[in-house]
């Protein structure tokens, strides 16, 4: 999967499936490791994507 | 016979006698009028009378003169000049001395006229008309025929010696709103026997012309009844009330009413009126156009208002919105942040958890150590199948101890 382009929706949906995933004990001990990595990934990228998109927000808003 | 015979003369003088005695005193005679013309300041007279009912039958005719002076005198009691009103076809009654000429013959000297019989008449004839535009509806086509929005193009019936059309043409394009008209004038006789005539000749003029006219218009400046009368024709009002145009007359003044006023699309009091109302009509057209432009302006401002404020509602929405979607999300960001660890913390300690309870529970069911504590382990024999399966008699089984085994057959149970 190319990481980089992943939308904000598919990296909060997999975000999302992660965490249930943990809630419901239905992960492998064995991906543990591997998928709470995945999901700080995915953590980082949405904050990254939304602080973006609010500095763009603020700049359009500010400019208008 | 010499005795029987007169000479001219003497028969002449004998007739002017027998008159003289018999028509002593003057005598009122009512007789139609059949012509009339005046040469130096006398008028002869053609008088008829026709047979009783529609015939044109002449059944009596005299004539008649009115001297200089009588002429005066009775011109000073009518109302209009005398020649108009000793018309061709008016009925009069005139006060008549007989007059008998030995060498000219008879003659009627007329020495009054009567012109209350005259008005009478034509009055009791006009109403007659007047019936009659009710029977044949001819009052209402014309006024169905729509006025354009803007008239501009206009044929007039009048004629150019009348002050009536001048008084009109200066009222209608010296108007201060500046208005263009663009006027025909087709010649007409305002008075006498030539007005049902000519009217009738031009209103074909104006169908036949290469203009199509916004409107027509019948004027004529103030005059006394008998002048007005060639507008009561039952012809002239058959032909305005199948005109294609919109008829608007302007006949005479206040008061008067022709029968030409009552088909007429439209009838005004004076050709003034006739003028004030064309720009009037105008003016309502123009006032109407501008009401418009000011109503679209007023809508306009109104729906640019709208949009402004629709506008700014949106701006203030979008630098709103954004925002609390952006602290919403950042906040579940956040919570995930704060959760995650330890959801994976919990995780990892149920699975502990988990592996110590197999440990022990593997500890305890070991079975070296079981054989340590004093146990043993009996079997059946040869499959070494668990007690569990039942015994019986006979049966062999071995026993595994801390030391070692030993078979045993089973003797009773």
């Amino acid at each position: 999967m190319n990481t980089d382009n992943i939308s904000y929706e598919k990296a909060y949906s997999e975000l999302e499936t992660i965490i249930n995933q943990l809630e419901s004990d239905a992960l492998s001990i064995e991906l543990l490791a591997e998928k709470v990595s995945r999901a700080a990934y995915l953590l980082e990228l949405c904050t990254q994507k939304m602080r973006s998109i609010e500095a763009d927000i603020q700049q359009i808003i500010g400019t208008s | 016979m010499e005795s029987n015979v007169f000479s001219l003369y003497d028969l002449g003088t004998l007739i002017k006698r027998v008159l003289s005695l018999n028509f002593q005193d003057k005598i009122w005679v009512k007789a139609e009028i059949a012509g009339c013309k005046v040469v130096r300041g006398i008028a002869y007279l053609d008088l008829i009378e026709k047979e009783e009912g529609q015939s044109d039958k002449i059944i009596a005719q005299q004539s008649a003169v009115i001297w200089q002076g009588t002429l005066q005198k009775i011109n000073g009691k009518l109302s209009e000049p005398i020649t108009g009103f000793l018309e061709t076809g008016r009925e009069v009654l005139v006060l008549v001395q007989i007059d008998f000429n030995v060498r000219y013959g008879l003659k009627l000297v007329i020495d009054d006229i009567d012109p209350a019989y005259t008005l009478g008449k034509l009055f009791q004839q006009r109403q007659e008309l007047e019936k009659l535009i009710y029977i044949e509806k001819l009052h209402e086509p014309n006024k169905r025929i729509a006025l354009a929005p803007v008239i501009q193009k206009i044929a007039v019936l009048s004629n150019d010696q009348a002050a009536g059309y001048h008084d009109f043409v200066h009222q209608l394009t010296e108007n201060a709103m500046n208005y263009a008209f663009s006027l025909t004038l087709f010649p007409i006789s305002l008075q006498g026997t030539l007005v049902e005539e000519t009217v009738l000749n031009q209103l074909k003029e104006i169908l036949k012309s290469k203009y199509t006219f916004d409107v027509v218009l019948i004027l004529r400046g103030g005059g006394s009844k008998l002048d007005l009368a060639g507008f009561d024709s039952i012809h002239i009002c058959r032909a305005i009330s199948s005109f294609p145009i919109k008829i608007i007359t302007g006949i005479g003044h206040e008061v008067d009413e022709t029968l030409s006023d009552i088909v007429a699309g439209i009838s005004l009091k004076t050709p003034t009126a006739v003028a004030e109302y064309l720009l009037y009509h105008n003016q309502t057209f123009e006032t109407s156009i501008q009401q418009m432009v000011l109503k679209i302006n007023d809508i306009a401002k109104y729906k640019v208002q709208q949009a402004k404020l629709r506008i700014l509602r949106f701006q203030h929405e979008l630098s709103l919105r954004p925002m609390r979607v952006i602290d919403k999300t950042n906040t579940k960001l956040e919570n995930i942040q704060k959760y995650l660890p330890n959801l994976v913390d919990n995780r990892l300690k149920k699975e502990k958890v988990k592996l110590s309870y197999l440990d022990r529970l593997i500890s305890l069911v070991n079975i070296p150590s079981t054989l340590k504590r004093g146990f043993s382990i009996t079997k059946i024999l040869p499959d070494n199948k668990p007690l569990n399966d039942g015994l019986i008699a006979n049966m062999e089984i071995e026993t595994i101890w801390e030391k070692g085994s030993f078979k045993s057959i089973i003797i009773n149970k």
